[in-house]
């Protein structure tokens, strides 16, 4: 009965949730930070069934702490100097409004934030396949 | 597995599908009415993180066993 139920719930929520890929550098953000806040509850649920040990959680957590620094950054430099990063990330400008080529020091500054970006995303898909190697692994 | 490992296992399927429904919603919204995601977004979610993590450690610091939290 608990997995009827269950199935029967996560079919109606696939049903709902149809997914969407990120299409700007703050979806992508706004992403990578869900996924940092879904690992760490993650870890924490399975840490309470006893699946894994508060060292795991330990180590969960210092991953996601520096995937949240990055983010953090990233955030914060996009929303200050949106234009570069625009430009930077190849996202379309509105109609009629002029993208103005960036200087070399917001190419750098984009430049960075893509590349903690990337190393972030990497960072998470290792964390992801971690824990389900630990729960798949118990 | 044990029944505890089952009941966590489907507390975060459902966790995670809750998750991802809230965030291709939100993402959805933002598109629709043309207000693009913002950094005070992402603010929320580290927010949400910030709180777990409050959570956590004071659940590990009531284990003998756990660990000091990272940079501690």
């Amino acid at each position: 009965m608990r997995y009827a139920l269950l199935a029967l719930v996560v079919l109606m929520l696939g049903a709902c949730a149809t997914p969407v890929a990120p299409k700007t550098p703050m979806e992508t953000l706004l992403y990578v930070e869900s996924g940092v806040n879904a690992a760490l509850t993650s870890a924490t649920t399975l840490y309470k069934s006893g699946a894994i040990s508060a060292d795991d959680v330990r180590a969960v957590e210092k991953r996601t702490d520096d995937i949240d620094k990055v983010v953090m950054q990233a955030s914060n430099l996009m929303s200050h100097d949106p234009r570069s990063c625009a430009w930077m990330f190849q996202v379309k400008a509105a109609p009629g409004q002029a993208i103005a080529a960036p200087t070399a020091n917001q190419i750098k500054d984009c430049n960075d934030a893509l590349q903690a970006l990337m190393d972030a995303q990497q960072q998470l898909i290792t964390l992801q396949q971690s824990l389900n190697a630990k729960k798949g692994g118990k | 597995m044990t029944p505890a490992e089952i009941i966590a296992a489907e507390q975060l399927t459902l966790f995670l599908l809750q998750q991802g429904a809230l965030l291709v919603e939100k993402i959805q919204a933002a598109r629709a009415s043309g207000k693009p995601i913002s950094a005070q977004d992402i603010q929320d979610v580290h927010d949400r993180y910030e709180a777990n993590k409050a959570k956590i450690d004071a659940l590990l610091s009531a284990d003998p066993k756990a660990p000091p939290p990272p940079g501690a």
